[in-house]
């Protein structure tokens, strides 16, 4: 049975481990019908494409986490259009995790009453094996980065994305040297636009939440010895996850990662999906930030489902004619 | 009592006269820059088109957009009051009263010619003449042509985006890419009704529904509305002039 | 409109706490939902953003100032009082001569996530710490993890506060803070109940514009002793049978921010069609800070301010807005569906179907005025009065 979920910080290990399929629900190629009688269109396209999906499609459950203003209220919307819901509180802001852990304790008895069972050992497999399909991911993407692959396994049984991924792996190249860009944002489930930035004659990198965001963690050091300390492995596990704008971070972590991974770039992209709030506050900064280092700098707004990939084509291919 | 109902709209003016419950004429024509000549010349129009001078009305009510421009109008009531009005005066069972204008489109569930709730489009035009407009100035059509073109179509293509610019940019890659312009067509009339039924669905659908305003006339979009709503609707002989006529209907009231 | 003679006080009052803020010798910026008794206990002048921005939409300077954000990347879609106040530090100036330059910054997320964005960009702007109160989203119930979570925050802000100011935080000091807070929310949401009256002797644009007091000054004498004047004003009205407009035939609730450049506008507008929009849900909010008398005054405050109105679902916002029908008697409601304020404004189409009287949905924004289509608006109002 399907669980739908919208972001990253969700803790797919808790639904997995109590039998449920967690998928990730993005915009789709379906125009947005449906949903416009349930929230207004200066809502995110990402918003919209989700509901659209959710009221199309069979889902068990979809679980909330509040990232930001839209889906703070995406969780009533959904739950008025007939769906069974969940919000976990994640924190806005990194740091307390006993608080956090308290949070994921009441989840496990929603699944409960959802019909899934969570236990210690279970938990721990579901715990190893997404580890593991994020460790294969960072592997793959080494290599060659593969956004067909990275949404895919987002919406498959774990198990079966590991061995996807394997396969992705045995056929990969490493890419040649070409100049590289960094493509920044939130979400952006069309691959097409991946391609673009390929042919345009970039190799990629990301720091998107249909890319790297998924995968790139740093592990805590200890392993758990009973559901309690598990909990507190997952707390601390997402607490630590690639920074993304919906947290608030000390020291400015955020930026100071965008600016690191940006270092051996020559140009970055902004693909930002019109109406994300958090992500256009900080672009203005960043991008005079990045700029300082010598980068060249292009922002491209998404509307989903994207539909006139020839616009972005120009854009990038103007931006890796100037470097 | 005889009463006059002129619905100055964003790009046609329309004028009804009408005896009791007995519509004596009326007129259509395009809107011009200034609104209160518009008026003034379709009254005038009309009443010589009907043979009755200005003394012989008892009451005019003035609807759409325009409204408040008309100073001589005894009263100004809003087209939604108006369409309801109108479209259950044509149609005496109608449940929903789908208005599909330039500017705004709006849903009305109705009951005996009163207004229970309605709904309007949001700012963005998608959903409205405006967007078939666009459109058909992008496929270089004559707009009154895209409803019968639309009908031969052997396929819907898709048309994404419900952003107006964005989805002009979807029409012109279409052509670009070889699309029979049918086709083309047939898409961004069912873009509109797909926004149509969304809207639609927050006051809730009723039957009967009757469509009115100058773009029920498509027949591309009728046939769009019908297929997602899965059943008939219906429109009226001359469903431009819904507005104008609840605006006479309510005259008598008054 | 009668205006309300109180007005003019409530300009001098606030011109006094702007002018008070240029010599302040440390302030905070601080979000219109935070909880400001612990800067009044610290002496820390509070400075809003929030109604500065309310401000400059009201002199029509909104999108006059948004373009100095424009200008420098912030996207149109943005929060409009982010945007001109950004605008504003940008300019060097506003129509109040520009905000003095924060010593730290206080946002609370109880009102949106809006708020941790713009003041990380403040932050960077202005070089100064900023401390985030991040408070759960009370979708169905206030759980104690959230309460001790929010209550764990209050001890670190004290800490962080004491820190930047190297000021000591007087207990006895935040409780007579609190006090006054309480008396001057009791004052203010009495102000406005008088509304239930028939025929109102206040409209909600009154409400409107004399909420500044309730908002920058609540925890001070100055807020207590407007109120009570303003109550005095209001009671006298009522004893006379003094109306607020012309003639009140259809009485109405105002949801979501107020549409700051057109306030005598819209009032004109329903008086001519002799409907007075009595109440509203936004300044209702500001009756909800209630501190309870408990003994601790901290959890008192964690749980006021984590279920505050733009913190909670959309089932108990529904609740609410049906209690307030029936406690104003109104015959519907005007939604404002504000292109600014998401969590305000997303739910209201749901909203809708779970209130007891009609509704009308108006597409605005708070303060940025190039967004403003006076035909759309005016065609969906008059023919919601028509309906009812």
């Amino acid at each position: 049975m399907k669980v739908g979920y919208l972001c990253t910080f969700t803790p797919k290990e808790l639904i997995h481990s109590a039998g449920f399929l967690p998928y990730r629900v993005f915009a789709t190629d379906r125009p947005i019908n449906l949903a416009s009688a349930y929230i207004q269109s200066y809502s995110c396209s990402q918003a919209r494409g989700s509901l659209e999906c959710a009221l199309q499609d069979d889902f068990h459950a979809f679980v909330f986490t509040r990232c930001c203003d839209t889906l703070m209220r995406l969780t009533d919307i959904f739950e008025f259009a007939g769906k069974r819901v969940c919000n976990i509180e994640f924190p806005t802001k990194i740091g307390n995790v006993e608080y956090y852990v308290q949070e994921l304790r009441d989840f496990i008895e929603v699944l409960r009453e959802w019909g899934g069972e969570v236990n210690f050992e279970r938990l721990m497999e579901s715990l190893k094996l997404y580890r593991k399909l994020e460790e294969k991911l960072k592997q793959l993407f080494a290599l060659s980065p593969d956004y067909e692959t990275a949404i895919k396994v987002q919406q498959i049984e774990v198990r079966d994305a590991i061995k996807l991924v394997d396969e992705k792996i045995r056929t990969a190249k490493k890419e040649k040297e070409k100049p590289k860009v960094l493509i920044t944002g939130s979400v952006c489930p069309y691959p097409k636009v991946y391609e673009i930035f390929r042919e345009a004659g970039f190799s990629v990198k990301d720091d998107l939440c249909t890319g790297s965001r998924f995968f790139e963690y740093s592990y805590p050091d200890f392993e758990p010895v009973d559901l309690d300390s598990a909990l507190k492995f997952i707390a601390e596990k997402y607490m630590n996850k690639s920074p993304c704008p919906t947290k608030h971070y000390e020291k400015d972590k955020r930026f100071e990662y965008v600016l690191k991974l940006a270092e051996d770039c020559d140009a970055v992209v902004f693909l930002l999906v019109k109406f994300c709030d958090p992500h256009f506050f900080d672009y203005p900064q960043l991008r005079a930030r990045l700029e300082g280092m010598g980068k060249k700098v292009a922002l491209i707004e998404l509307e989903f489902p994207v539909v006139s990939f020839e616009q972005i084509r120009t854009r990038v291919e103007a931006l890796r004619e100037v470097i | 009592m005889i009463t006059v109902g002129i619905d100055i709209g964003s790009i046609t003016a329309k004028c009804v006269v009408l005896e009791d419950t007995r519509i004596l004429g009326y007129k259509i024509s395009r809107v011009k820059p200034n609104l209160e000549v518009t008026a003034k010349e379709i009254l005038a129009e009309t009443l010589s088109f009907v043979g009755l001078k200005r003394e012989d009305v008892g009451r005019i009510v003035a609807t759409g957009y325009g409204r408040n421009m008309v100073d001589f109008a005894d009263k100004k009531i809003t087209e939604i009051s108006c369409h309801a009005a109108g479209a259950c005066f044509l149609i005496s069972n109608a449940g929903t009263v789908i208005d599909i204008g330039g500017q705004d489109s709006k849903v009305i569930a109705v009951e005996n010619g009163k207004v229970l709730d309605f709904v309007m489009n949001d700012k963005c035009a998608a959903g409205t003449g405006r967007f078939i407009e666009v459109m058909a100035a992008a496929l270089n059509l004559r707009i009154e042509d895209v409803g019968s073109l639309a009908v031969k179509a052997t396929k819907k293509l898709k048309i994404s985006s419900t952003c107006t610019v964005f989805a002009e940019t979807e029409v012109v890659s279409y052509i670009s890419s070889g699309e029979k312009v049918e086709n083309i067509v047939a898409g961004v009339c069912d873009a509109i009704a797909g926004r149509i039924i969304a809207m639609a669905n927050r006051v809730g659908i009723r039957r009967e529904v009757v469509l009115t305003g100058g773009v029920a006339k498509n027949l591309g979009v009728k046939r769009a509305i019908e297929e997602r709503l899965g059943f008939p609707v219906i429109v009226p002989e001359e469903p431009q002039i819904a507005g104008a006529l609840g605006a006479a209907v309510l005259g008598q009231k008054a | 409109m009668k205006r309300l003679r109180i007005s003019e006080k409530m300009r001098e009052l606030m011109t006094g706490y702007y002018m008070a803020g240029m010599q302040a010798e440390c302030n905070a910026w601080i979000t219109s939902g935070a909880p400001v008794e612990l800067l009044h206990a610290l002496d820390v002048y509070p400075v809003y953003p929030e109604n500065h921005g309310a401000l400059i939409g009201a002199t029509k300077l909104g999108g006059y100032y948004c373009e100095f954000a424009e200008k420098n990347g912030f996207s149109r879609d943005l929060c409009s009082y982010a945007r001109c106040d950004i605008g504003c530090v940008f300019a060097g100036t506003s129509p109040i001569g520009g905000l003095p330059k924060p010593t730290f910054l206080f946002a609370c997320n109880n009102i949106c996530n809006t708020v941790v964005k713009w003041y990380e960009v403040l932050s960077r702007i202005f070089k100064v710490p900023l401390f985030v109160l991040d408070m759960p989203f009370i979708r169905k119930e206030l759980k104690d993890c959230h309460l001790r979570y929010v209550e764990e925050q209050l001890y670190d802000f004290i800490s962080f506060a004491e820190r930047v100011t190297d000021r000591k935080l007087d207990d006895a000091k935040l409780r007579d803070v609190v006090l006054k807070s309480m008396e001057s929310v009791e004052l203010y949401s009495e102000c406005l109940r008088t509304a239930a009256n028939k025929p109102s002797p206040m409209t909600c644009f009154d409400a409107f514009v004399n909420m500044a007091p309730i908002v920058c000054l609540r925890g001070t004498d100055h807020a207590v002793s407007f109120y009570k004047e303003m109550k005095q004003e209001l009671d006298e009205r009522v004893k006379e049978g003094v109306s607020a407009i012309e003639r009140e035939e259809i009485r109405l609730l105002w949801d979501n921010i107020p549409v700051w450049y057109r306030l005598k506008w819209f009032g004109e507008f329903f008086e001519k069609r002799n409907a007075c929009l009595v109440a509203d849900t936004y300044t209702n909010a500001w009756s909800g800070f209630k501190v309870s008398r408990g003994e601790d005054v901290l959890s008192g405050m964690a749980e006021v301010y984590t279920v505050s109105y733009l913190n909670i679902g959309m089932e108990m916002t529904a609740e609410i807005i049906n209690k307030l029908i029936d406690l104003y008697d109104v015959d519907g409601v005007v939604m404002h569906s504000n292109r600014s304020c998401k969590p305000y404004s997303f739910g209201q189409y749901e909203i809708q179907k779970k209130l007891s009287v009609p509704s009308v949905i108006i597409e605005a924004d708070m303060v940025d005025e190039r967004v403003f289509s006076e035909a759309q608006v005016v065609t969906r109002l008059e023919a919601f009065l028509e309906m009812l």
